[in-house]
């Protein structure tokens, strides 16, 4: 007997949770949610009142700071790899 | 502060993400951590599918995914055992972050499950991030 999902993948050409959202170049944007879920688990643990307009404030400027730290970081590399690294295997 | 009643409070927030600050009733802060850790979980599920939580062909990354709890124990069982002829292997960048997300998952809960254990202290860091 086939699982309920496997079903469902029948009828849309996707199944949910069996196999992997095909997200191809767009891989990218999950940073969004993973960075957004990050800082409401975290100022949610330390923060001494999670609630309110603080507490939403503070969760948006963790998750933005994550979104571009991770951004820097990728140009960062970038740079390293792409333009700094060929300089020495071409001297 | 009773190391009895330190290990129950750190298995309840073990049990279920969330539940420790519930038994420390502090039931906003259970729900916002619950929020987060489920989720990373079902995120990280839909994006990479049943195949980021592997025991045994991802045996280091799933230590830090352990700490979401039991269910992380249940979904590899599912993965290998119960649903193993419909499981389609993630390969590359979606396998890569579907990992991740459910690491995250459990690293913010082994916070939180380390919060509730250590109460009396965690009120006092509490106390002084807000300063």
């Amino acid at each position: 007997m086939m699982h309920p999902l496997a079903l469902l993948g029948q009828s849309t050409g996707f199944r949910p949770f069996l196999e992997p959202l095909p997200l191809h170049e767009w891989w990218w944007i999950t940073l969004i949610p993973m960075a957004l879920l990050t800082s409401i688990a975290y100022k949610a643990v330390r923060m001494p009142q999670p609630k309110g307009a603080r507490y939403v404030r503070s969760v948006g400027i963790m998750a933005a700071q994550i979104v571009i730290a991770m951004v820097v970081i990728s140009l960062l590399l970038y740079v390293l790899v792409e333009r700094i690294v060929p300089l020495f295997e071409s001297a | 502060m009773g190391t009895a009643s330190m290990v129950e409070r750190g298995l309840w927030a073990y049990l279920i993400p969330g539940l420790g600050y519930v038994r420390l009733r502090d039931p906003r802060r259970g729900a916002l951590v619950a929020i987060g850790v489920f989720g990373l979980l079902i995120g990280g599920l839909l994006i990479g599918g049943i195949d980021v939580i592997d025991r045994k062909d991802d045996f280091w990354w799933f230590i830090p995914q352990s700490f979401v709890g039991p269910i992380a124990f249940l979904l590899d069982h599912l993965h290998r055992n119960v649903l193993s002829s419909s499981v389609e292997r993630s390969i590359g960048r979606v396998n890569e972050v579907g990992t991740l997300f459910v690491v995250m998952a459990g690293m913010l809960n082994l916070i939180a499950i380390l919060d509730c254990a250590l109460e009396d202290d965690g009120q006092e860091r509490r106390s002084e991030a807000k300063a």
